[in-house]
């Protein structure tokens, strides 16, 4: 897995590549939990390029997830391939993260231009 | 029947070898990305699970996983010589408390076609069964 790091008018965009599994996690959760600690308040994590998620995986989004709350901050993820998708439904993850098709919308949506507050 | 088999040791580093000779099985014998998709994870799903809890020891144990294709299934056995452990026994995951755990193993129970558990003299024999079509073979979800 490698990660992607973009700052994009006040949104930080992580772009994880590959596999986010028992191997990986850990090293995805240093790199997320990296970033809210340089001072990111507003996350966006672009699934695009994700071969698959396990469990390992989605404890590091929410333990991520957690962090960023705690420091009032904002996550929102993307552009979900279709099976990776269908996982986070089986979890019910759908219900606890905001999720966009798009990455223009989520990256808008977490803008802090938006008029929405964190 | 087309078959790989595949030994690594119970490192977490290893678990990496197993997911290469999937993809590697997978574009050989032209697997759809569905199928690889949940082949990789379950098999991750068993394999930290087996490094998690199956060993009270420090020691190296050798762990086996086979992959065979063939009448519309492919088939993944993992082997190991840890404790008894049959994830059929595990308490259902509840989103109410994602952290709790649990989620891996209904991982595998969703996204597989059939589970079978067997204890065989100190091996633990787990064997995961996904359709490679829809409408072939097997019966619905277990």
């Amino acid at each position: 897995m490698d990660v992607v790091k973009e700052e994009l008018g006040g949104v930080t965009r992580v772009t994880p590549k590959g596999r986010i599994d028992s191997t990986t996690a850990k090293r995805f959760l240093d790199e997320l939990n990296g970033v809210i600690l340089e001072g990111c308040r507003r996350l966006v994590i672009d699934f695009h390029e994700v071969q698959f998620i396990s469990s390992a995986g989605f404890r590091s989004l929410l333990v991520a997830d957690a962090n960023l709350r705690q420091a009032s901050g904002m996550l929102a993820l993307c552009r979900l391939p279709a099976e990776v998708q269908r996982l986070f439904e089986i979890g019910a993850f759908t219900e606890h993260f905001t999720i966009y098709a798009s990455a223009e919308e989520c990256l808008q949506k977490l803008s802090p231009d938006s008029g929405r507050s964190g | 029947m087309k078959k790989i088999r595949i030994t690594i040791h119970n490192r977490l580093e290893d678990v990496t070898r197993v997911a290469d000779a999937l993809d590697t099985f997978a574009a050989q014998h032209g697997l759809s990305r569905l199928v690889t998709h949940d082949l990789h994870v379950c098999l991750d799903e068993a394999l930290s699970n087996i490094l998690k809890f199956a060993y009270t020891d420090r020691a190296a144990h050798e762990i086996t996983v086979e992959l065979a294709l063939g009448d519309g299934l492919v088939r993944a056995e993992v082997m190991d010589d840890g404790l008894p452990f049959d994830p059929r026994g595990v308490p259902p995951y509840h989103p109410g408390n994602r952290l709790a755990g649990g989620l891996g193993v209904y991982f595998i129970r969703k996204l597989m076609d059939d589970v079978a558990y067997t204890r065989i003299g100190r091996h633990n024999h787990l064997v995961m069964v996904k359709k490679t079509a829809m409408g072939s073979a097997l019966r619905g979800n277990g």
